[in-house]
C-alpha cells in the first residue's frame, strides 16, 4: 500500500457508495463531501515516508507508487494543491442536492477529482495533459443531460481538451528529448506558441472558450460552475509546474506579457458580452470568463505577489461561483427558466444569494472576489496603467449588470407570491451569502491558506 | 509476413485513402468499417518503431473503441432511422476538404518542429494525415458520432507519432484509456441525447 494508490482507492470507493445512493442524492451528496474532505485532510496531514502511530498499530505510507515504469508520487509540493482541489469539490458538492444535479453527478465526481489528482501526482509530470484529458471526458459525463436536445457544449469541450492534450504532450516531447531551451532560439519560440496554445485551451482564454457559454445552456448550471472550478485549478495548477521546471520558459521575453494582454483581452471581451445577455446562465459563463482573464493578468505580472493573487482568486471563485451557481440553479429547479420578472419576490433568499455571488464575482467590495482584485489593482496600477482601467472598467459594467439584473428581478411582475424554501434550503442559501460576505470582509481567515497551496514549487515561489 | 515491415508506404496510401473516404461516406457502419481499417494500418506502422505487445495494446484499445461506438450507433439506429451522418456541403467540397487535409500534412512534414523527431517521412507522414483530416472533420460537424469518429482517428495519428518518440509501456497504457475513455464519452453522449429532436432540428 502507498499513499497514491489509497487516495485512488478511496476516491474510487467514495465513488461506488454515491453509485449506490443515487436515488437519494440528498444524501449521497453528503457521503462525497464528508467523504472527498477527509481526505483532503488527510493528504495534508498525514505523513507520508515515516512510520506513524496509529490505534496502537505502527503504520509507513510510502509516497510513492511505481506503475509500469512510470510513478505516482505524493511529494510535499502537490498536497497542498491536491487538499485544495478536494476541499474545493467537497464545499461544492454539499449543497449540490439543492439544486437537481444528474444523479450520476456525485458518482462521477469523485473519479473527476482523482484524474485531477493523478494529473498531478504523476511522474514525469509532463502525462498530466493525459490526466487532465481524461478528466475533461469524466466531465462530459457530468454535463451531458439524459435527453438532451444537444450536446454541443459537452463535445465541444471534449474536442478542446483532447487538442490540449495533444499540443501539451507535443510540447513537452520536444522540451524534454528534443533538448528545446532558450539557446535554440527559433524553436523555443515554436515550441512556447504550441505552449500558449495548450494553455489558452486549458484556461478558456478567448476563442477557446467556447465551450462554456453553450455548455451553460444545456447542461445544470451547478454542475457548469463544479466542473469549471475544477477543470481551471487543474490547469492553473499545470502551468505553475510548468513555469516551475523551466527556467527559460519564465525568463523568456514576452512570455508573461503575452499572457498579461491575453488576460485584458479575455477581460474586455467578456464584460462586453457579459452586458449583452439576457439569460442569467450566460451572463455567469461569461462572468467567469472575466474572472479567468484577471486570474491570467495577476499571472502575467511575472512576480511572486501576482503569482499569489492568481491562486487567491482562484480561492475566491469556489466561493463566488459557489454561491452564484447555488441561487441561480435553485431559482431554475424551482421555476424554471423563463420567468425571471418578479423571481426576487418570489424567491428572494435564492435570489439574493444569485446576485450576492453575482457581486462577488465582479469584484464588489465586501465580498470574497474583491480584495485579490483590489490587491492586483495596486501593484499593476503603476507598472501598467492601461490594464489596470481595464480591470476597473469591468468591474465597473459587470457590477452595473448586476444592478440591472437586480431590479429586474425584484420588478413588479403578475406572479409575486411569496413560495416557502424549506429550512435546510435557506440555510445553504443563507450560508452562501454569509461565507461570501465573511470572506471579503475577513479575507485574512482563509487567503493565506490558498495562497501557500503552490509554495512548495520553490522556483517558481522562492 | 515481415516484409509488409519494409513498406510502410503502403499502409500511409491507405490511411491517406480511408481519411478522404471518412469525407465522402455517410452511412455508419462504412464510417465504423473505415474507423477499425484505420487502427488495423496504424499497427502496421507501429510495428516499425515499436514492439508488437505495445503495437497489440493500443489495436486491441481501438478495437475496442470501435466495438463501443459501433454498438451505440447501432442502438441510436434502432431508436430512429438515422443511419446518415453527413457533413455539411456537397460531395465536391467534402472531398475538397478530405484532399486538403492530406495536402497540409504533406506540408507539414517539412515543418522544422516535425523534423526534430528523426522519424521516417512516409511514418511521420501517415500520423499527420490522421491527424490533420479528422481535424478538419471535427471541425465540419456538431454530430456526436462523427466527433467520436473524429476524435478517435485524431488521437490514433497523435499515437502513431507518440509512441514513436516516446517509447514506453506506460504512454501506451495511458493512450489506450484515452481511447477507451473517448469512445465511453462520446457513446454516452450520443445515447442519452434525443434523436428526435436532433431530426428536427435538422442536424442529421
Amino acid at each position: 500500500m502507498n499513499a497514491p494508490f489509497v487516495l485512488f482507492l478511496f476516491s474510487l470507493i467514495i465513488a461506488v457508495v454515491a453509485f449506490s445512493l443515487r436515488a437519494q442524492v440528498r444524501w449521497s451528496s453528503v457521503w462525497v463531501s464528508l467523504g472527498v474532505g477527509v481526505l483532503a485532510g488527510l493528504v495534508l496531514l498525514v505523513g507520508f515516508d515515516e512510520p506513524y502511530g496509529f490505534l496502537g498499530l505502527s503504520l509507513k505510507l510510502p509516497s510513492q507508487w511505481v506503475v509500469l515504469g512510470r510513478s505516482f508520487g505524493i511529494g510535499g509540493e502537490i498536497r497542498p494543491m491536491i487538499s485544495y482541489l478536494y476541499l474545493a469539490a467537497a464545499f461544492m458538492i454539499a449543497p449540490a442536492w439543492i439544486v437537481g444535479v444528474p444523479r450520476y453527478f456525485t458518482a462521477i465526481a469523485p473519479l473527476m477529482l482523482a484524474a485531477v489528482a493523478a494529473s498531478l501526482m504523476v511522474k514525469p509530470f509532463l502525462f498530466a495533459a493525459i490526466f487532465i484529458g481524461l478528466a475533461a471526458m469524466g466531465a462530459v459525463l457530468l454535463l451531458v443531460v439524459p435527453g438532451t436536445s444537444s450536446t454541443t457544449g459537452s463535445m465541444r469541450l471534449l474536442i478542446l481538451y483532447s487538442l490540449a492534450m495533444i499540443t501539451v504532450l507535443i510540447t513537452g516531447w520536444q522540451l524534454e528529448i528534443g533538448g528545446v531551451t532558450s539557446a535554440s532560439q527559433a524553436l523555443a519560440v515554436q515550441v512556447t506558441a504550441l505552449l500558449a496554445f495548450g494553455f489558452a485551451i486549458l484556461l478558456a482564454v478567448p476563442p477557446f472558450h467556447l465551450w462554456l457559454p453553450r455548455v451553460i445552456q444545456e447542461s445544470n448550471v451547478y454542475v457548469v460552475s463544479f466542473v469549471a472550478i475544477i477543470l481551471q485549478a487543474a490547469g492553473l495548477f499545470f502551468l505553475f509546474r510548468f513555469l516551475d521546471t523551466y527556467p527559460w520558459l519564465r525568463e523568456s521575453e514576452g512570455l508573461f506579457s503575452g499572457i498579461e494582454w491575453a488576460g485584458a483581452v479575455t477581460v474586455l471581451l467578456a464584460t462586453l458580452w457579459a452586458a449583452g445577455q439576457r439569460d442569467p446562465r450566460t451572463l455567469t459563463a461569461y462572468c467567469l470568463l472575466v474572472d479567468l482573464g484577471v486570474m491570467l493578468i495577476a499571472i502575467g505580472t511575472g512576480s511572486q505577489l501576482g503569482l499569489e493573487l492568481a491562486l487567491g482568486i482562484s480561492g475566491a471563485r469556489v466561493i463566488s461561483l459557489g454561491a452564484l451557481s447555488l441561487g441561480l440553479g435553485y431559482l431554475i429547479r424551482m421555476e424554471g427558466e423563463h420567468s425571471w420578472r418578479g423571481m426576487g419576490f418570489r424567491r428572494p433568499v435564492a435570489s439574493s444569494t444569485f446576485l450576492v455571488g453575482l457581486l462577488s464575482m465582479t469584484g464588489f467590495p465586501l465580498t470574497a472576489g474583491f480584495p485579490a482584485r483590489w490587491s492586483l489593482l495596486a501593484s499593476i496600477k503603476s507598472v501598467n496603467p492601461l490594464i489596470s482601467w481595464v480591470v476597473l472598467l469591468a468591474m465597473a459594467i459587470l457590477t452595473g449588470v448586476t444592478l440591472r439584473w437586480a431590479a429586474f428581478l425584484f420588478s413588479p411582475s403578475e406572479d409575486m407570491e411569496r413560495r416557502d424554501t424549506p429550512l435546510l434550503v435557506a440555510v445553504f442559501l443563507y450560508g452562501g451569502i454569509a461565507i461570501t460576505v465573511l470572506l471579503g470582509v475577513f479575507p485574512q481567515t482563509v487567503f493565506p491558506w490558498v495562497v501557500e497551496t503552490a509554495a512548495g514549487l520553490t522556483r517558481l515561489f522562492p | 509476413m515481415m516484409w509488409l515491415l519494409d513498406w510502410p508506404e503502403i499502409p500511409t496510401l491507405l490511411l491517406a485513402l480511408s481519411g478522404l473516404c471518412m469525407f465522402l461516406f455517410e452511412d455508419r457502419r462504412v464510417l465504423i468499417g473505415l474507423l477499425a481499417g484505420e487502427y488495423i494500418l496504424s499497427f502496421w506502422l507501429m510495428l516499425t518503431t515499436i514492439p508488437i505487445v505495445d503495437a497489440t495494446a493500443l489495436l486491441l484499445a481501438g478495437a475496442l473503441a470501435v466495438v463501443i461506438l459501433g454498438l451505440s450507433a447501432n442502438v441510436f439506429t434502432g431508436k430512429r432511422d438515422v443511419r446518415r451522418v453527413t457533413l455539411p456541403g456537397t460531395l465536391v467540397f467534402r472531398f475538397s476538404a478530405g484532399a486538403i487535409g492530406i495536402l497540409a500534412a504533406v506540408g507539414t512534414l517539412r515543418a522544422e518542429i516535425v523534423q526534430l523527431s528523426d522519424l521516417n517521412k512516409v511514418y511521420t507522414l501517415g500520423g499527420l494525415i490522421l491527424i490533420l483530416t479528422d481535424f478538419l472533420q471535427l471541425g465540419l460537424t456538431t454530430n456526436e458520432f462523427r466527433i467520436g469518429m473524429g476524435l478517435l482517428g485524431l488521437m490514433t495519428g497523435f499515437s502513431l507519432l507518440y509512441t514513436a518518440v516516446e517509447p514506453s509501456l506506460a504512454v501506451v497504457a495511458l493512450l489506450a484509456v484515452v481511447h477507451l475513455g473517448i469512445a465511453l464519452t462520446v457513446s454516452y453522449a450520443m445515447l442519452q441525447s434525443d434523436p428526435f429532436t436532433l431530426v428536427k432540428g435538422g442536424r442529421e
